[in-house]
C-alpha cells in the first residue's frame, strides 16, 4: 500500500543528551603514549556520531581536559554531535579530577538550565570520566558530591581506567559501584567505537523504555 | 471534499472480532493495528506499528488503540506500554480496551451529556477496574506500565483524558496552527514518563474540555512515537505538512484504504528515521454536512 500522497515528514521535536567527556591531559598520558590513541579516538567518536540521523541530532557534546598545573580547560563546549570536531588534546601537567568533575557537573546543570528555558525536552546527561593516573587535587569531596548527584538522578557517570597505573579506587569513588571500566593504553578505538553506540542507544531511548546499551568490547573491562 | 455514505462499524484488525478478549489477543500479537470506522458524522481512522527499534530487536508492538463511534459521539483510545515492563503489549492493548467499553457503555447509556468532571470520573473507574483485574490475575501491575490518551467527540465539546506522555489535538484552524494541545507530562528526563499501573496515577490524570470540532475539522491522538512529525515546529500548534495531506487523504478516501495508507505513511522510510520507537495515530475528522 502506498504512503498517503504529499506528506512532509519533518522532525519538529528532538530531545537532548548531554554528553560532558573528561580526557586526561597529564604528562603520563605522553609517557605511555596514550595520549595520541586518545586523539585518535576523539576522530572516530566525532565521525561514528554524524553516522546516525538520531545521534547527530539528539547527542551534544562537551569536553573537558585535565593537565597543566592543576588546570582544567573546556576544550569544546555544549555542540551538537553534528557539528562535533575532534579537538587535539595534549599531554602535559597533572590529573585535577575533583576539578574537572565539578565543572562538569556545572555545565550539566547550565545545559540543563538552557533546555528548561527553551522549553527542549531532554534525556538525563551523562558524564564520562577517563584517567591513567591517580587525582593530584583534592578529590574526594567532589566524589561524595557526584554519588549524590547520581543518587538524585542529575546524571549518570561512566569512569573508565586507562592502562596499569589508572586509579581504580579513585574513579570508583565517583561512581555508585557500577559503570567502571578499565582499558588498555591502546584500546581507546574500542572503547569510543562503543562510547558512540552508548550515545546513539541513549539518543534514541523511548519513555519508560530502559536503554539497552551495545555489548561492551572485550577492550572495555569490569574493573 | 465528499464523504463516502455512512455506514456502520468496520474493524480491520482484528478482522471480525468474537470478543473483547479475541481484541485484546490479536491486538497483541499482531505487529500493526488497523481500524476504520464511520458513523454519525464521524470518521476515525487509526493506525499503529510496530517501531524500526523494535522490529530490529524482535521486539513486539507495545502501542495499542480502540476507538469506536457510539450515539453521535467518536471515542479512541491510546496507550504507549513502557519499553521496560515484560507486559507492556498486553497493558497498552488491555487499558485501552477497558476504557473505550466504559465509554461506550456509558454513552449507550445516556451518558452522552456527560461533563467533563463525569467523564474523568468514567476514565478513573475503568483504569482502576483493569487495574484490579489486572491483580487479580496475580500479575505484577508495574509490568504492565503504560501511558494513557483518550479523547470523546461530541457536537458540542471534545474531551480529553491524558496520562504521561503521547500528543492530542484539536484543530481550530483551516491552515493547522491553531490548535488546542495535550502535551506529554514526563518527569524532568524526556524518556521518563508517567504511568496509569503507578499508585498515584489520578493525580497525573489531566481532564479537560476542548471546542468542539466544527464540520470539516480534524483532531488527533498519537504516541510518542508519532509526536516529531505531527506536533508542529513551535509546539503550539499541528504541523501543517503532515496535517493536510493527511486530512485532504482521508476526508477523501475513508475505509480500508484510508487506515492502510495511514500505516503505509506512519511506516514509511523517512517516519522512520525520525522515529524508532512505535507508532500510533487515531484521526478523527467530523465530516461535512
Amino acid at each position: 500500500m502506498d504512503m498517503i500522497p504529499d506528506v512532509a515528514l519533518k522532525r519538529n521535536k528532538v530531545e537532548r543528551l548531554a554528553c560532558v567527556l573528561i580526557v586526561d591531559g597529564s604528562s603520563s598520558m605522553k609517557e605511555s603514549g596514550a595520549i595520541a590513541e586518545l586523539n585518535e579516538g576523539l576522530r572516530t567518536l566525532a565521525a561514528l556520531l554524524k553516522e546516525d540521523d538520531d545521534t547527530a541530532d539528539g547527542v551534544q557534546i562537551a569536553i573537558l581536559r585535565m593537565g597543566d598545573q592543576d588546570a582544567v580547560t573546556e576544550l569544546t563546549g555544549f555542540v551538537d554531535a553534528a557539528d562535533f570536531t575532534a579537538p587535539v588534546v595534549e599531554a602535559n601537567g597533572s590529573t585535577p579530577l575533583g576539578q574537572a568533575v565539578e565543572q562538569a557537573m556545572r555545565l550539566i546543570e547550565a545545559q540543563k538550565q538552557r533546555y528548561r528555558q527553551n522549553g527542549i525536552s531532554y534525556k538525563r546527561p551523562w558524564l564520562w570520566i577517563m584517567s591513567d593516573g591517580a587525582p593530584t587535587d583534592a578529590w574526594q569531596p567532589v566524589a561524595a558530591r557526584a554519588r549524590a548527584a547520581q543518587e538524585a538522578r542529575q546524571f549518570t557517570l561512566w569512569a573508565i581506567g586507562i592502562g596499569k597505573e589508572a586509579p581504580l579506587q579513585a574513579l570508583k569513588a565517583f561512581t555508585n559501584g557500577d559503570r567502571c571500566f578499565r582499558i588498555g593504553e591502546r584500546d581507546f578505538k574500542a572503547m569510543f567505537e562503543w562510547m558512540s553506540a552508548s550515545m546513539s542507544a541513549g539518543s534514541k531511548g523511548a519513555a519508560g523504555q530502559q536503554v539497552t546499551l551495545p555489548p561492551r568490547p572485550p577492550e572495555v573491562a569490569d574493573l | 471534499m465528499t464523504a463516502p455514505p455512512e455506514r456502520n462499524v468496520e474493524d480491520i484488525v482484528p478482522a471480525a472480532p468474537a470478543s473483547a478478549s479475541t481484541i485484546l489477543e490479536a491486538a497483541v500479537a499482531v505487529p500493526v493495528q488497523l481500524q476504520a470506522l464511520e458513523g454519525a458524522g464521524w470518521r476515525v481512522i487509526g493506525a499503529s506499528l510496530r517501531g524500526r527499534d523494535h522490529v530490529s530487536r524482535g521486539i513486539e508492538r507495545q502501542d495499542a488503540f480502540a476507538a469506536a463511534v457510539v450515539s453521535s459521539m467518536a471515542f479512541a483510545v491510546v496507550c504507549d506500554g513502557a519499553g521496560s515492563a515484560r507486559c507492556a503489549a498486553a497493558g497498552a492493548a488491555r487499558f485501552s480496551q477497558a476504557v473505550l467499553e466504559a465509554l461506550k457503555h456509558e454513552a449507550a447509556d445516556g451518558g452522552i451529556r456527560f461533563s467533563v468532571a463525569r467523564f474523568r470520573d468514567v476514565v478513573i473507574e475503568a483504569v482502576e477496574a483493569c487495574r484490579a483485574a489486572i491483580k487479580a490475575e496475580g500479575l505484577p501491575l508495574h509490568e504492565h506500565h503504560t501511558t494513557l490518551l483518550v479523547l470523546a467527540a461530541r457536537t458540542d465539546a471534545t474531551f480529553i483524558a491524558h496520562v504521561g506522555d503521547g500528543l492530542a489535538g484539536v484543530a481550530l484552524s483551516a491552515d493547522w496552527t491553531e490548535a488546542k494541545l495535550s502535551l506529554p507530562e514526563n518527569g524532568e528526563y524526556a524518556n521518563e514518563t508517567v504511568f496509569v499501573t503507578e499508585d498515584d496515577w489520578t493525580e497525573r490524570l489531566r481532564c479537560c474540555r476542548l471546542p468542539a470540532l466544527q464540520p470539516g475539522r480534524v483532531a488527533v491522538i498519537l504516541t510518542d512515537g508519532t509526536m516529531p512529525f505531527v506536533i508542529g515546529p513551535d509546539q503550539k500548534g499541528l504541523e501543517p505538512g503532515f496535517m493536510a495531506p493527511v486530512s485532504r487523504h482521508l476526508f477523501a478516501t475513508g475505509g480500508v484504504p484510508a487506515a492502510e495508507a495511514l500505516a503505509a505513511t506512519l511506516g514509511s522510510p523517512d517516519a522512520c528515521r525520525i522515529s524508532g520507537d512505535d507508532k500510533t495515530l487515531v484521526w478523527i475528522g467530523r465530516l461535512a454536512v
